[in-house]
């Protein structure tokens, strides 16, 4: 297992050199110039083409492509990842900044999201197609049908705006505005992300129970003394749970992403929006940076599943 | 910075723990929610103690900042908090110029303009930089940002701006500044607008003034939470008491979330309410809506170089085509009757020198679609088959792009599209994502765009002039020598009401030649608790809550 | 000697047996039916659009009679921030939506299972290789992806497809793979090995079906989002027209009035999740009939 676990960490970085050449090479051809969104295009400012010359100079925006990508693998392998265009703050450090914020909500909503998916999932499929598991199905489809703005905005209009049960907006911190504050800010945000994954989970658990339910062993256990019949359930319950954690560790390193949309109706100071922001201002060391970033969380975390499948499924092995 | 980011990975642990019972209280509805407004009864609790001590202001933006760096901001946002904390010679709001850091001035001819600054005027103390020690501004102070300014070696992003208007900088006396220029300046005054005077010392020492602004504005810096919030404190030493303790910038990306917030009392000022959620603010009797001084202007551009629009007469007929006052009513229509926007007759906001709606309308074409189609087809355009117009075997079919992030210009190019659509032409309303849209606007890759600016004084220039625009977000490549000649005449005309003369001169060849379609001139609403008092007296973030004009302040 | 060693009846089922009897297991389940007719009545509804509504969805725009509410004379669902008429931009606009929430998710499916059967099956270097691009493809930026495409393909709802496609197959991928890995260990797949059939007819035909229940559960929730992911990405340029009615931007167009006219929101939410519905019953249906250990 450890010599599993430690070359999956070195298959890791022929994975990062590639994921860093390829998000060099898309940005290289998307539009937008980073030079005029950082000068300011607006009416109050004039540049000439000097002073632009000088910043893309300074920016090293004049190198050739390759040049450019090698200054970028040279300092990504010593642990620099540049500086931001737009802040001159270090990447790792801006990204970091905002990661405690973004790994508090994933595991809010994570719960918020199991809480709902795992009683109503089993339910659903103890209850094969009863009107529970029409009830079911019918709340996840509208979970994966509207999108996550229509979550957010009405949670606050009702649950802020009309009841006056929750802060509309913002972050609290337990050192700066204590225990009670820090929790309700974080509700809202928590469930309307948590009712999106509930969404997918309650699908997913019922198919997987339903595969429980109807295999040949768990009759066959039917006929065996208790003690054994714990034992094949439990076998099966867990072999049966693989899709279920596949899912979430996809969701679960999609949430570490940053929930651009959730972030920002919810004023939550994560890395979505520190990702959608330098996007749109094209700040290439910062999307570079967050990319690689989120690449070695992502293979992390399927490392991780992986581990799991074993324990879930002692067969299976890893190799 | 880094205790920030301590404090919250330790917020981040005990979340940890603090979950688990905050799970299991869900089951039961009502305890939960007795508890939460017990929650929020020990924050309002805590913020009355904390009021009691001093009031704060706290106001509600979109923005998210950049840098604190006085010479190196460009967002609105970094500017709000950046315009409290430093000072600049004079404050420029619409066309009234308010003495900031300078007294008085003086023009002794046109190229020479002599500047006195306040001899009360210190630098924040309670920082690294001065630590407890007042030290006076005094002029060489001034002279040397503005030097400092022009290097291009020293990257401010005013360097261009600068030195296009001053071309020497001397000390007069300790307090008095003398400027010249190459040639007589209009714009002087309001480029001053833009410099912020910031301390030799910060430079000199390598103080990062990024991590923590020293300057000498009515409040001192106090922290900064990444993406959340800004704090401020009064400065005492300031030759006027501010009245308001303490103002917070809260980030608030979301606009109608911000409303929201407004209404609920979690925030003082929205910086811009939208459209939508007007109605929802003027029902509630503590909150107003403060229109900003000035319209900003908003239109539909041709690319006058692209093969279908080189003649003026098709931009004219396409802009017969088009009901914009309707589409403008449409987009603004709001049940409390706050005047959101104003259709647009020509370029220049109506607040500005030069706005002259008269002789705008009667160089303009109204809206008449049959007349339209009949200039087309005096140009030989005839509807094809599928009802399209067509010329020499190709179709009359066009882009119009429109910036995604500004609903009400979305709207604007999807009306017009449609309205175009509905004569006979295949107009295609296309929202784009603003950094692409940028870039291809610069690079004159664009039919037809929608864009929004030149709302200032320098804004014929920035629109329309062929050399002189530095600007690159509104290339419409209108090359007419003789409008370049008036724009260029406005620059160097010092008197307003001349000025105001040739600009309504060559703005209306504008509309003559019907460059753009105008669209409206936008007075964003700024929403505002009515306890804050004395805001709407320049009801702009652009410019410090407190100065010799203003000083915001809130009641009990 | 066959029968010796494959001790699971299922296994020994012919394929082409066991395909028509999904089709019958299939017939013969009542909701499934039920999902199907729905879909089939809104493809029709949309197909058949100028049979149903006389306004045109893009054409007829009449700025004064914006924001009527449904029920009003002459537009039964009212009208947009625009003046046009809902019912007519609804049912033109699931032409758009449905045919791009299917394609999305069959496409990305087709891919992704593929893929991560491949992936699973094999193992080792295999297994390594393309689970590593997925992990690559599931962190990279979506925004930058699309506006990458729509720089160098250009706009069109065929672009759209292709962005959603390349972010939604990883998922699939993942899923497919973690079943095939735990299927694999069973005995009849190791029965299969020995008895010598061929890499492709174990993988389509003993391991896949068994797999089929989480595949299908994520393929029709791909249907809802692939709807709306697609109204994002119109929004960033790469759609054709900012006029033309698609659900998920009627969705978004309605999001500044969610406290004064919400029926702009719940009108297309409504449609979306009445077609991700059908899909997710006709799933259900479809899982229940490959299941080949549940007897209708």
């Amino acid at each position: 297992m450890w010599s599993y676990i430690f070359k999956r960490i070195l298959v890791a970085i022929p994975t990062l050199l590639i994921i860093s050449f390829m998000i060099f090479s898309l940005l290289y051809i998307t539009p937008g110039d980073p030079v005029l969104l950082m000068l300011g295009s607006g009416d109050t400012q004039s540049v000439s083409q000097e002073q632009y010359d000088a910043v893309r100079a300074e920016l090293g925006l004049d190198k050739p492509f390759f040049e450019r990508y090698m200054d970028f693998i040279t300092g990504a392998v010593t642990g620099d990842l540049g500086t931001s265009y737009i802040t001159g703050e270090d990447v790792f450090d801006t990204v970091m900044m905002r990661m405690p914020a973004t790994l508090i909500l994933t595991v809010a909503s994570v719960l918020v999201g199991l809480l709902v998916a795992v009683p109503l999932g089993i339910l659903a499929a103890v209850k094969h197609n009863s009107i529970w598991d029409s009830i079911a199905t019918f709340l996840a489809t509208i979970g994966v049908s509207l999108p996550k703005f229509w979550f957010g905005l009405v949670l606050i209009i009702y649950l802020s705006l009309r009841l006056k049960i929750f802060p509309s907006q913002g972050i609290a911190y337990i050192d700066r505005d204590g225990l009670g504050a820090f929790l309700s800010h974080l509700f809202l945000p928590a469930v309307s992300l948590g009712l999106g994954l509930a969404a997918t989970q309650t699908r997913m658990i019922r198919s997987s129970m339903l595969e429980v339910l109807n295999q040949d062993y768990i009759r066959f256990a039917k006929s065996k003394g208790f003690k054994d019949k714990i034992v094949i359930i439990r076998h099966a319950f867990k072999n049966a749970m693989i899709p279920v954690v596949t899912v979430l560790g996809s969701e679960i390193g999609a949430l570490l992403g940053g929930a651009v949309v959730t972030e920002t109706i919810f004023s939550w100071p994560g890395v979505g929006r520190l990702a959608m922001n330098s996007i749109a201002r094209r700040d290439y060391p910062m999307i570079q940076g967050n990319t690689l970033i989120l690449c070695a969380i992502f293979l992390l975390i399927n490392l991780f599943v992986d581990i799991i499948y074993a324990w879930l499924n002692p067969r299976i092995r890893l190799n | 910075m880094k205790k920030r980011f301590i404090s919250v990975i330790l917020s981040a642990m005990m979340i940890m723990t603090a979950c688990a019972p905050k799970e299991e209280t869900t089951s039961t509805v009502a305890s939960k929610q007795s508890e939460k407004n017990e929650d929020i009864q020990a924050t309002e609790a805590a913020e009355e103690t904390s009021s009691s001590t001093g009031k704060t202001i706290t106001i509600g933006t979109p923005y998210t900042i950049d840098t604190f760096l006085p010479w190196d901001f460009t967002s609105d946002g970094d500017r709000y908090v950046i315009s409290n904390v430093y000072e600049c010679l004079f404050e420029y709001d619409a066309n009234t110029c308010i003495p900031v850091l300078a007294e008085s001035y003086t023009n002794p001819d046109d190229c020479t303009w002599d500047v006195k600054i306040r001899e009360n005027a210190y630098w924040h103390t309670g920082n690294k930089l001065f630590g407890d020690e007042k030290v006076q501004i005094k002029a060489e102070d001034v002279k040397w940002v503005m030097d400092w300014t022009m290097d291009p070696a020293n990257g401010s992003k005013q360097q261009t701006n600068l030195s296009s208007v001053v071309s020497s900088v001397e000390v007069l006396d300790d307090f008095t500044l003398r400027f010249t220029t190459p040639e007589p300046k209009a714009l002087f005054l309001f480029t001053l607008s833009r410099v912020m005077i910031f301390p030799k010392k910060a430079i000199d020492e390598g103080f990062d003034l990024n991590a923590w602004p020293v300057g000498s504005g009515a409040f001192k810096y106090v922290s900064y939470q990444t993406d959340d919030q800004v704090v401020l404190e009064k400065n005492s030493d300031y030759y006027i008491t501010p009245n308001v303790d303490e103002v917070i910038f809260k980030i608030i990306p979301d606009k109608s979330v911000s409303a929201i917030a407004l209404q609920n009392g979690e925030i003082d000022i929205t910086a811009q309410v939208l459209s939508t959620d007007i109605d929802a603010i003027a029902a509630q009797e503590d909150l107003e809506l403060v229109p900003n001084t000035l319209g900003w202007y908003r239109y539909a551009g041709f690319n006058c170089k692209d093969p279908l629009f080189t003649d003026p007469e098709i931009r004219k007929a396409l802009t017969m085509a088009v009901d914009l006052d309707a589409a403008v009513d449409a987009i603004f229509k709001n049940s409390a009757g706050v005047k959101l926007a104003v259709r647009a007759y020509g370029p220049i906001p109506l607040e500005l020198p030069g706005a002259d709606e008269t002789l705008w309308k009667e160089n303009a074409v109204a809206y008449d679609p049959e007349g339209a189609k009949k200039i087309l087809e005096s140009k030989g355009w005839k509807t094809g088959a599928d009802g399209i117009y067509e010329k020499d075997g190709k179709k009359f079919s066009f882009t119009i792009k429109t910036p995604n992030n500004d609903n009400n210009r979305v709207k604007l190019g999807t009306i017009i599209s449609t309205q175009l659509k509905q004569i006979g032409i295949d107009c295609v309303a296309q929202p784009t994502e603003w950094a692409t849209m940028l870039t291809d606007i610069k690079a004159g890759e664009t039919q037809m765009f929608v864009m929004g600016g030149g709302s200032s004084l320098n804004g014929m220039e920035m629109l329309f002039h062929t050399t002189l625009s530095q600007s690159n977000s509104h290339r419409v490549f209108y090359d007419n020598p003789e409008c370049d000649a008036l724009i260029e005449k406005a620059a160097v005309t010092i008197d307003p009401e001349e000025r105001g003369k040739v600009l309504a001169d060559a703005s209306s060849m504008i509309v003559k030649d019907a460059v753009h379609m105008f669209g409206y001139f936008e007075y964003v609403q700024i929403g505002m608790n009515k306890k804050v008092t004395d805001f709407e007296k320049a009801p702009t973030l652009w410019y410090s809550l407190c100065n010799g004009y203003r000083n915001v302040g809130i009641s009990e | 000697m066959k029968k010796e060693i494959i001790n699971d009846d299922f296994s020994m089922v012919p394929a082409k047996s066991y395909w028509s009897d999904v089709g019958r297991r299939f017939l013969k389940n009542r909701i499934a039916l039920l999902g199907a007719l729905i879909l089939g009545i809104i493809v029709f509804m949309c197909a058949a659009a100028p049979l149903f509504t006389q306004y045109d969805p893009v054409k007829d725009m009449v700025l004064g009679d914006m924001l009527l509410p449904p029920g009003t004379p002459g537009h039964i669902l009212g009208t947009d921030d625009y003046g046009r008429d809902i019912f007519s931009r609804l049912l033109y606009g699931g032409r758009t939506s449905v045919l791009t929430g299917l394609s999305v998710a069959i496409v990305s499916a087709a891919v992704g299972v593929t893929l991560g059967c491949i992936s699973g099956y094999f193992g080792g270097i295999i297994d390594n290789l393309i689970m590593r691009f997925t992990d690559i493809m599931m962190s990279f930026p979506f925004l930058i992806i699309a506006i990458a495409i729509m720089a160098a393909l250009g706009s069109s709802q065929k672009n759209i497809v292709i962005a959603l496609a390349i972010v939604s197959w990883p998922r699939f991928a993942r899923l497919t793979r973690g079943q095939v890995l735990s299927i694999k260990t069973q005995e009849y797949v190791e029965s299969a090995n020995t008895a010598g059939y061929s890499d492709m007819r174990i993988m389509f035909n003993h391991i896949l079906p068994n797999c089929m229940g989480p595949i299908i559960v994520q393929l029709t929730l791909a249907v809802g989002s692939a709807i709306l992911s697609a109204a994002s990405l119109n929004f960033l340029g790469l759609g054709v027209d900012a006029s033309l009615p698609d659900w998920g931007v009627m969705l978004n167009q309605g999001r500044n009035y969610l406290q004064t006219a919400s029926y702009l929101t719940t009108i297309p939410g409504i449609a979306i999740s009445l077609t991700v519905l059908a899909v997710n019953w006709i799933g259900d249906g479809l899982r229940d009939a490959f299941d080949p250990r549940l007897r209708v």
